[in-house]
């Protein structure tokens, strides 16, 4: 956006200085030791705005933007990071009830403030992935965390998909898969954001 | 009137657990037996608001927030009219926990319903 505006106001200069040279080709100021041509010495100062131009506004602007995706970037490699250190989790059995029930909203609040960023920077990026990210989160703390309602609590279902025990978990060969292609699938999503964010 | 004001970060854990005591630390169950059910009641006979605070959390299991707000009508016979009522939550974290625990409530009362036996039966 802020490039347009430079380029727009550039461009409203180049136009001046060539209207200007046409109307009054020979229009000079008396001046003691030169003549000095109205419409040369606009082309002159456009030279000079464009050459401070683009040597450090625009060049202060693209760092500026190339930072701002970094950190972008560097959260959602954090968010990643969780779930990259959840998979292999998972495979073990009794893994901590606090730990995985806390991985879901982590990567959510990573990704919320990602979002909030982009939206900070004046970055667009596709709202469907946010969706989509999210709705993936809802099911894997669905899978990670959900046990049935049994009447009577002591009861105990050997055949259970996932057992909860004294603050430890437990998932049985069929939840662990479904548990890693939502790991998966996630990954795939943060992946597809930050190519959004790059070539944003 | 005042409304009652409760923070399951606060008044309760930072680390909500899972769904029955049997499985461990501040379970869903324990939350609704020592603080949700008197807080409810109490909103409820005093025809006050329940604002209930979900901020603030490490994260909550699936199930700790089925059996803390469906447990309410499941095993505390209370009613799903009433609840809705008095019922007041805020989520600026998580905010489709909102319409999560709307309907954990709503399935509480439909198999209540299903199970409850009709009138003249």
């Amino acid at each position: 956006m802020a490039n347009k505006w430079y380029v727009t106001l550039f461009a409203l200069i180049l136009i001046t200085a060539a209207t200007v040279y046409c109307v009054y080709p020979y229009f000079s100021c008396n001046q003691k030791y030169a003549d000095v041509n109205i419409a040369e010495g606009l082309i002159i100062i456009t030279t000079i705005f464009s050459a401070y131009w683009v040597s450090t506004v625009l060049s202060n602007n693209s760092q500026h933007v190339r930072y701002q995706k970094e950190i972008l970037i560097r959260e959602l490699d954090e968010s990643s990071l969780f779930l990259e250190k959840l998979a292999p989790e998972i495979q073990k059995n009794d893994i901590n009830f606090f730990y995985v029930s806390s991985i879901p909203k982590r990567v959510r609040m990573k990704i919320k403030t990602v979002y909030q960023l982009l939206d900070k920077c004046k970055i667009s990026a596709e709202k469907n992935i946010k969706r989509e990210i999210y709705a993936l989160l809802e099911d894997l703390n669905k899978l990670l965390t959900e046990t049935p309602i049994v009447k009577s609590s002591v009861k105990t279902n050997e055949s259970a998909e996932i057992t909860i025990k004294e603050n430890t978990i437990s998932y049985n060969e069929n939840r662990k898969r479904k548990i890693e292609l939502k790991i998966d699938k996630i990954k795939t999503q943060v992946v597809l954001l930050k190519f959004e964010i790059i070539k944003a | 009137m005042e409304p009652i004001r409760v923070s399951i970060a606060t008044d309760f854990s930072l680390t909500p657990g899972p769904r029955y005591r049997i499985e461990g630390d501040f379970s869903g169950q324990e939350f609704r037996e020592t603080i949700l059910k008197e807080a409810m009641e109490n909103a409820i006979i005093g025809n006050r608001k329940l604002v209930m605070n979900l901020d603030g959390t490490a994260g909550y299991g699936t199930s700790f927030l089925e059996e803390a707000f469906g447990g309410l009508i499941r095993e505390d016979n209370l009613s799903f009219d009433l609840i809705n009522k008095c019922l007041e939550i805020i989520s600026e974290e998580e905010p489709f926990l909102i319409d999560d625990v709307k309907e954990y409530l709503q399935s509480a009362n439909v198999e209540k319903l299903k199970t409850t036996p009709k009138d003249g039966k």
